[in-house]
């Protein structure tokens, strides 16, 4: 059994432009898997907010129709395409609706396979699982509706038990600020194990709303996949 | 321990390096002399400035007789004062070059929370060591060509092609400073647009450079307007 503990609050930045929070999260489960996705609108695009909404919608779309084994570029090209054809729908031009885009898709035994595009990260308690490449300053980043090359995603596969039963997606506004991830998640993972549901996600929303970094001004997102 | 001891307490850093040039002849026209004075009411302006939105660090790396880090890069509220530049010496530019993509490169001295950096180059002559490989470097390299580049040109000697290509501000290719008050008006001009994108919601968005050559210090109502 997992438990999945989300938060999503709008940067105190987008608050004073009078911005939407172009964050998104979604966590899913079904019958034979399960799904959690985070993703990040780039600011400077007048529609991501909702680029990230589909590209969250368009990944469980896509992973409850297509077997665990799929190759990694034929699960891409799915949800790429489907956020596409979404956008397509809406007007939006992919250009208009760039967003990053972290997923996690599991089995019911724990196993689990991850794709990650732009900055974000994946974590667990026994360290960083999947991070953007480093060579960059803060707010720099690709994502769907610029990356056209397999190559700029990363993959990896897993097990929840070997990474201590918990994993952690995050946006940037909460990955850049962290300064030891492997203690974050792991005080993450052992505060939350403790609380309901209802209360979990009270507990996250208050951490992101109240984050103690000064100055900070992103969407702050966050999703825990916590193994029972 | 609670969670919040796993978070940055600063916020994130707003790097600003000074390629300085210090060669004798900056020693003419009262040119080293405006440097300092420019210098130290950078340093004060960027000290006074809240750390609301981004923490604005100065670092100040002089080619002259030497190519040294003058001042390592130090939040500037930290900064106590600025040892005085002398002006000697040919001008090792290359030098100077390879010596700041060292620095952007560096991960630890600029993490990659820091917005993007500021570096600016003044220079009153000709590079005399080779600089095309330094410059290449440091155009191509993976962080350090990510850094905003503006370049003054001091005098009627600077070596304008030179300082043209370093700058990577479309909106900025080359500034001038014909005498040694124009330095100061220079440095007043960045300091004003880099305290704006310090205070501004997204400090990675340039702001314009208001740099008025032959403003009169004694003659600026100093309005913020």
């Amino acid at each position: 059994m997992r438990r999945f503990f989300s938060a999503s609050v709008i940067g105190p930045g987008h608050v004073s432009d009078g911005l939407p929070n172009q964050d998104y999260q979604l966590h899913r489960q079904a019958q034979h898997c399960w799904c959690a996705v985070v993703c990040d609108g780039m600011g400077s695009r007048p529609d991501s907010g909702i680029g990230s909404r589909e590209a969250a919608k368009a990944v469980w779309a896509s992973v409850k129709s297509l077997p665990f084994d799929v190759p990694d570029k034929v699960l891409v090209q799915t949800f790429y395409q489907g956020w596409l054809q979404q956008l397509k729908l809406l007007n939006i031009g992919a250009a208009d609706a760039v967003t990053t885009c972290l997923l996690v898709w599991g089995l019911p035994d724990g196993r689990f396979r991850y794709a990650h595009l732009g900055d974000g990260l994946l974590a667990s308690p026994r360290g960083v699982i999947s991070e953007c490449e480093d060579e960059r300053f803060s707010n720099e980043t690709t994502g769907l509706g610029i990356s056209r090359q397999l190559s700029d995603w990363r993959f990896g596969v897993g097990s929840l038990k070997d990474y201590g039963g918990c994993l952690v997606l995050m946006t940037d506004g909460i990955s850049e600020d962290l300064t030891d991830v492997s203690a974050f998640t792991a005080c993450l993972a052992g505060t939350l194990k403790t609380k309901s549901y209802r209360v979990g996600k009270r507990w996250l929303n208050r951490l992101c709303n109240d984050w103690p970094t000064p100055g900070h001004s992103d969407d702050k997102t966050i999703v825990v996949v916590h193994c029972l | 321990m609670t969670i919040g001891d796993f978070v940055a307490k600063a916020a994130k850093p707003l790097p600003v390096i000074v390629l300085a040039d210090v060669s004798g002849s900056m020693a003419q026209d009262g040119k080293i002399e405006a440097l300092n004075d420019a210098l130290k009411s950078m340093v004060s302006s960027f000290a006074e400035e809240g750390r609301l939105n981004a923490e604005i660090q100065l670092g100040l790396i002089t080619f002259g007789m030497t190519v040294r880090d003058h001042l390592p890069l130090t939040p500037a509220h930290k900064i106590d004062g600025i040892q005085r530049l002398d002006a000697n010496g040919p001008t090792p530019m290359g030098a100077a070059f390879d010596r700041v993509t060292q620095l952007l490169e560096d991960k630890e001295i600029i993490p990659s929370r820091a917005y993007r950096p500021v570096v600016i180059l003044l220079s009153d002559g000709h590079p005399t060591d080779d600089m095309r490989g330094p410059f290449e470097r440091l155009a191509s390299s993976e962080r350090a060509s990510k850094a905003t580049r503006l370049s003054l040109s001091i005098g009627s000697d600077a070596n304008e092609a030179v300082l043209r290509d370093f700058s990577n501000d479309p909106e900025a290719p080359l500034f001038f400073a014909h005498d040694a008050k124009d330095i100061r008006n220079f440095f007043r001009a960045v300091t004003m647009s880099v305290c704006a994108r310090s205070r501004s919601a997204k400090p990675n968005s340039p702001v314009k450079i208001e740099y008025r050559p032959g403003d009169d210090d004694d003659d600026l109502l100093e309005l913020d307007l």
